[in-house]
């Protein structure tokens, strides 16, 4: 730690901590003087879209930003364009074919690359024009903080990042990274589709007015590609006849087992069996997903709930005080 | 830096305090150069001072020397001019004397004092002495006396002894 951030930690420092969804904004603000919290507060502002900031927030974020110099935004990036892979550097992103100039990536204790796409992180700067951003948070970054403090053994395990419209998911053997993906569970994506369409040889048929056709995964089940069995598209049916999930839950446990077929299947992972789940839940998961999950992979879920804002600034805390 | 974006670079104080600190900051800049100056200029003009009473004391020193050395230089001028006026009376007084002498009396020796006066020489008589050189000196003189003797050449040698009051 520097001098100037040695002193700077006497200082005020004000950590606002942005999560934005398609229908809400969720903004903590914290208030820290020598690593001390003296003031936090969370609230809540309606939006009517997500590219547009109401006046309300604008005029909210400004009066405290004119409170103190020293006042960071940092904001929770949940847009679909990004993800994270093995390694660092070009080569990595070459591997998992992303096109290294449209994306920006954040490579973490040499082990692996977080990445989001130029096109996301100018929305977001845009959007926040008026209020200014200083850091923009990948949830990859988020789900490491937590991952990191659960590994003590080398087991294979797949962590989850539950927010109300994300899921990120990571698996870690021991401290090695093997795979992550992020989907937004909030609205249906196409580019997750196409994106797996490019992994299989006949395109998917998704339609968001009906779920059964959207769980249905016979587009997808040929020779190289992970397929779903019979019994497990009557499954989701089953579960979505019966009401028990919505939407968002059946995305939810769709994308999930998208992800393990892909993380099995595909050459670009050391695909090492899956021996138990960590969830970390931010938006109050429904227990028949967990039961699903439990019952359908036949893995060891434990759950734990966490406050994403507060974990925002917390990652936004330790960057302001360690780059300072 | 964790973050895809760098934070936005950050005062640590607002602007009005910056405000503030520098002004303070150039005060007190201000008032520890003034200080400085201050200081500066009293040890020099302190030094001058020092300097100026060490050259009025030797300007002192230099006046009182002169002023000795006038004395001595007044003295000397009163002296001389007491020696000139003196001489000036000698010359006088050997003018009267040797006016006084007589062609019949010749002197081998003439010593003048302030208030005395001896006069050696000769003369063919004692009366040409008595008649033409003794009368002046006594009416100059308080006393007056003279000694004869005879030489070989057979002239009266005589030694007259003057002597007036102190005055």
């Amino acid at each position: 730690m520097g001098l100037f951030s040695s002193v700077k930690k006497h200082f005020l420092i004000q950590i606002i901590g942005i999560v934005l969804e398609e229908d809400k904004c969720g903004i903590y603000v914290k208030k820290i003087r020598n690593e001390k919290v003296i003031y936090s507060n969370i609230k809540y502002f309606n939006l009517e879209s997500k590219d547009n900031l109401t006046k309300e927030i604008i005029s909210y974020i400004n009066a405290l930003q004119s409170e103190h110099e020293q006042t960071y935004v940092a904001l929770f990036l949940n847009t679909l364009g990004q993800g994270a892979i093995c390694g660092c550097g070009k080569d990595a992103f070459e591997k998992f074919g992303v096109d290294s100039k449209s994306v920006k990536g954040v490579c973490i204790d040499k082990e692996f690359t977080i990445y989001a796409s130029v096109i996301d992180i100018n929305w977001a700067d845009k959007v926040f024009k008026k209020v200014g951003l200083d850091f923009i948070f990948s949830p990859f970054l988020i789900l490491n903080s937590y991952a990191k403090k659960d590994i003590n053994t080398n087991e294979v395990k797949l962590y989850i990042l539950n927010t109300n419209n994300g899921l990120t998911m990571m698996i870690m053997s021991g401290k090695k990274f093997l795979y992550g993906s992020f989907f937004n569970v909030a609205i249906e994506e196409d580019v997750l589709l196409e994106d797996f369409e490019s992994a299989s040889s006949e395109a998917l048929s998704v339609d968001d007015e009906e779920i059964f056709e959207e769980l249905d995964f016979d587009g997808v089940d040929d020779d190289d590609t992970p397929s779903m069995s019979i019994d497990e598209v009557a499954d989701y049916e089953e579960v979505i006849l019966q009401n028990t999930l919505s939407e968002k839950d059946a995305r939810f446990v769709r994308y999930l087992d998208i992800s393990l077929k892909e993380f099995y299947s595909s050459d670009n992972y050391d695909s090492e069996f899956v021996s138990s789940v960590k969830i970390y839940d931010c938006a109050a998961m429904n227990e028949d997903v967990i039961k699903h999950i439990e019952d359908e992979l036949l893995l060891g879920i434990s759950a734990e709930n966490i406050n994403l804002l507060e974990a925002v600034v917390e990652i936004s805390k330790k960057e302001v005080l360690s780059n300072a | 830096m964790h973050s895809f974006i760098k934070p936005r670079k950050k005062r640590l104080i607002d602007e009005m305090s910056s405000l503030w600190i520098i002004f303070i900051a150039l005060m007190s800049i201000g008032l520890v150069g003034f200080g400085v100056y201050v200081n500066y200029k009293s040890s020099f003009y302190i030094k001058m001072l020092e300097e100026g009473e060490k050259k009025h004391q030797a300007l002192d020193k230099k006046v009182k020397d002169l002023k000795s050395d006038i004395q001595i230089f007044s003295m000397q001028k009163e002296l001389s001019y007491e020696v000139s006026s003196s001489n000036l009376i000698l010359k006088d007084s050997i003018k009267n004397l040797f006016d006084l002498v007589p062609n019949q009396v010749t002197l081998t020796k003439v010593v003048m004092e302030k208030y005395a006066l001896e006069l050696q020489g000769y003369t063919r008589s004692k009366e040409s002495y008595r008649l033409l050189l003794e009368p002046p000196l006594k009416s100059i003189f308080d006393e007056s006396r003279v000694e004869f003797s005879i030489n070989k050449k057979g002239f009266f040698q005589f030694i007259s002894h003057n002597k007036m009051e102190e005055k």
